[in-house]
């Protein structure tokens, strides 16, 4: 009930500052671009977009909105209250996998693709979803500005974006296995292209094991300073 | 009486000194011109990345060189734009801006000063990456001209982060619609029909009509830097007022 409560006010505070305004201008400029690309280009695009804005969208976002909460020191209030700390986070994280999911489903009704397969790719499109949110919290917790959440977090997504190089054919490696964006690029290209059981239940559990990972880390990390701040 | 007078400090160079002192406090900054040196590396390395390409997926980038370098040559402006619409944004979270409008500065200095920056840098960064890589052939006289517009479209990019957010989150919000304007681009290059002039209410849809035209050598690009100009000018003095109007 908490949960939901912290949901439905991080959803309003999205709604009131212009969020899903904002995605909705773009989700139908991405439906108009994917109208106008050639058929053959339709798939590979639809990816790179779910892969680099819908997706990432909470890394992009998530920083300015714990430095404001941390500015307007909310979070120290917050915390007196019975609202726990995985509450506060979850409720981060599942308000931006709605935007995200809504935006995702609109772009693909709007410009009618869809394909065989579609559990593998719902799956990995939320636990992207949901790993570039806590990747975002990771640096949200320290940063001191938005300019700050920036610069440390664009390193960081730069790096972990790397193996879109293999998804583009340009240069790969085996390391790249480790990283979650494989997984990601993997599950969300079985809406076009074949891929053996074993490589998307290798993605699903390289996911699986990322998102317990970050999310024991961001725990950790928002626990010493945020909550309790020296 | 000369002592006196270098004793005396301008408000400006007060304001420099301590954003100076911020810089060198505080990393962030320095590091935050990681983007437009990264994106000045990829303009560099375009001939090796166009073999890398062709011979990797076979398809060639050459004739999409002219776009690629107008279109990446922008994205330092659109960034500094943005750092410094940050900027601007913290210390109105933080109650910065009041202390400096009750100074001599006044509200419209502390503006000046953080809008000439990212101009400079940007046109900086635009002219060093036309000129200094020499992907392709840019008439001098026409590139200063162009530059100029770049230096506005930096400080066009900051007010339009500032006038109409509210705090940072906002801002943050308006950044990812100010990355619509420069859909104009493609769409001058790869838009045949005419219906692509319905873009050009946004600025750099007049930078990528200038680029054609100078690449083609045609009469037609002191039409577009003059038009360029004005609507530059034109959205520069709406969100000026916007943002003075605003408390």
């Amino acid at each position: 009930m908490r949960l939901l409560t912290a949901l439905g006010q991080d959803i309003r505070f999205q709604f009131r500052h212009g969020f899903y305004y904002a995605y909705l201008v773009l989700t139908i400029l991405y439906i108009l671009s994917l109208r106008l690309l050639p058929e053959s280009l339709v798939y590979p695009a639809l990816i790179i977009i779910l892969f680099t804005d819908i997706c990432a969208l909470g890394f992009f976002f998530i920083g300015a909105i714990v430095l404001l909460e941390r500015g307007q020191n909310l979070t120290q209030s917050l915390f007196v209250t019975p609202l726990r700390l995985h509450e506060y986070l979850l409720a981060k994280i599942l308000s931006f996998l709605l935007l995200s999911i809504v935006s995702a489903f609109l772009i693909m009704l709007g410009g009618s693709v869809g394909g065989q397969d579609l559990l593998w790719f719902i799956f990995g499109a939320i636990f992207s979803a949901l790993i570039y949110t806590l990747f975002g919290l990771v640096f949200a917790a320290r940063a001191r500005h938005v300019n700050d959440y920036f610069v440390k977090s664009l390193g960081i997504g730069l790096l972990i974006s790397l193996p879109i190089l293999a998804y583009l054919g340009l240069f790969d490696t085996p390391l790249f296995y480790i990283f979650p964006t494989r997984a990601t690029l993997i599950l969300l290209d079985t809406l076009g292209g074949d891929y053996a059981l074993s490589e998307k239940l290798y993605s699903v559990a390289n996911l699986l094991i990322w998102f317990t990972i970050l999310s024991a880390w961001v725990y950790q990390r928002f626990d010493r300073y945020v909550r309790h701040p020296v | 009486m000369s002592g006196i007078l270098s004793e005396m400090k301008t408000p400006v160079s007060v304001l420099a000194r301590g954003d100076l002192k911020l810089i060198v406090r505080d990393s962030t900054l320095v590091m935050a011109l990681f983007g437009p040196i990264a994106i000045t590396c990829l303009i560099f390395f375009l001939p090796s990345i166009e073999a890398l390409v062709l011979s990797k997926i076979s398809f060639d980038l050459t004739p999409y060189r002219s776009f690629i370098v107008v279109f990446l040559s922008l994205i330092p402006g659109m960034l500094f734009a943005m750092i410094y619409g940050f900027i601007i944004l913290d210390e109105r979270d933080e109650d910065v801006i009041d202390f400096i409008s009750i100074t001599p500065l006044r509200k419209r200095g502390y503006l000046t000063y953080k809008l000439i920056m990212p101009m400079l840098l940007s046109a900086g960064f635009f002219l060093f990456i036309i000129f200094a890589s020499s992907l392709i052939q840019f008439n001098p006289v026409h590139a200063m001209g162009v530059s100029i517009m770049v230096a506005i479209e930096a400080a066009i990019g900051t007010l339009f982060l500032v006038a109409f957010s509210e705090n940072k989150v906002e801002g943050l919000a308006f950044s990812k619609v100010l990355g619509i304007m420069y859909l104009a681009i493609p769409l001058v290059f790869f838009w045949t029909s005419g219906w692509h002039w319905l873009s050009a209410f946004l600025p750099p849809f007049w930078i990528a009509k200038a680029f054609v035209h100078s690449q083609m050598s045609s009469a037609w690009i002191w039409s577009d830097l003059f038009f360029g100009m004005v609507v530059h000018i034109g959205v520069l003095i709406f969100f000026l007022r916007v943002f003075l109007r605003k408390r």
